[in-house]
């Protein structure tokens, strides 16, 4: 009888640019390795992203207008949109045949759940609530050896020019013989 | 990494990847000028770095080799992909490399 399980990993990243290796040990009556899944837990708070510069627009009569970013409907609606922040890049590799099998981008949670929400205030858009569910990424990779190496690579702390510290969590699903 | 070293870890290397004996072997020996950047494309290609290279930064898909790096835990003498030289000196440096290249398997 095969089982499934899952083997979870966790990196602390502290300073900007850092780029953290690791081994993740697998059981010895691996058959293979199904799935990969990442997440992202910031310790320190969530940097900031610049204000908005204040808009200049000149009429054809030769005479600037000055549109600040509150009054301006076009920075309104793009100030609540917030592109997904991309927190590093990650790669795993085998010992054996297959090498580098995995690289992924990581992103942080969905901040734009909330945008255009029209729900009641006492219950607010959150990833836990309101998010769609997380899977793995399907894969087979057959388990020759009982180990796996890889990287994680800092972004978000090199984009801000910040130490940040935040904890990246690494899944592996497992497939082994009962 | 000593020379000695890399021609001891290769082969077994390249059997665990299953290229078998299938590969050749180079010797290289780069010449960077100062603060010279320079880009190596070693798809499906390994360098092996047989020194502890100072004031050079060896980065490639793989991952870093830079004595003067603090944020990595580990430095990596085994490059793939491409590989992103840097010398950080304002003279010449060298730098030392076993290049293997994969062959097609024999039929």
């Amino acid at each position: 009888m095969m089982k499934e399980s899952v083997i979870v990993t966790k990196l602390n990243i502290k300073l900007q640019g850092e780029r953290k290796h690791f081994q993740i040990k697998l059981p010895s009556d691996i058959k293979s390795i199904i799935g990969m899944e990442c997440s992202v837990r910031m310790i320190d708070a969530w940097p900031v992203p610049p204000a908005e510069l204040p808009r200049e627009i000149i009429n054809p009569d030769g005479i600037v207008i000055v549109i600040m970013p509150e009054d301006d409907s076009l920075v309104a609606i793009k100030s609540k949109f917030k592109p997904s922040q991309f927190v590093g890049e990650l790669r795993i590799q085998s010992y054996d045949l297959l090498n580098w099998f995995y690289v992924s981008d990581v992103f942080a949670n969905d901040v734009n759940l909330n945008l255009c929400d029209v729900s009641d205030v006492f219950f607010r858009v959150k990833e836990h609530s309101h998010g769609i569910p997380k899977h793995e990424e399907i894969m087979t990779i057959p388990g020759i050896t009982t180990l796996v190496q890889g990287w994680f690579l800092d972004a978000i702390g090199k984009q801000y020019n910040l130490n940040l510290r935040y904890e990246v969590s690494i899944y592996v699903w497992i497939k082994t013989e009962d | 990494m000593t020379i000695n070293l890399a021609l001891e870890y290769i082969p077994k290397r390249m059997e665990e990847l299953g290229h078998g004996k299938n590969y050749t072997l180079r010797f290289r020996h780069l010449v960077l000028q100062a603060k010279e950047s320079q880009t190596i494309d070693a798809t499906n290609q390994f360098y092996y770095l047989v020194e502890e290279a100072e004031q050079v930064r060896v980065e490639s898909d793989t991952g870093v080799f830079d004595l003067s790096e603090k944020a990595t835990n580990e430095m990596q003498y085994e490059h793939q992909s491409k590989i992103q030289i840097t010398n950080y000196l304002a003279g010449i440096n060298h730098l030392r490399f076993i290049h293997v290249i994969p062959k097609n398997q024999e039929k």
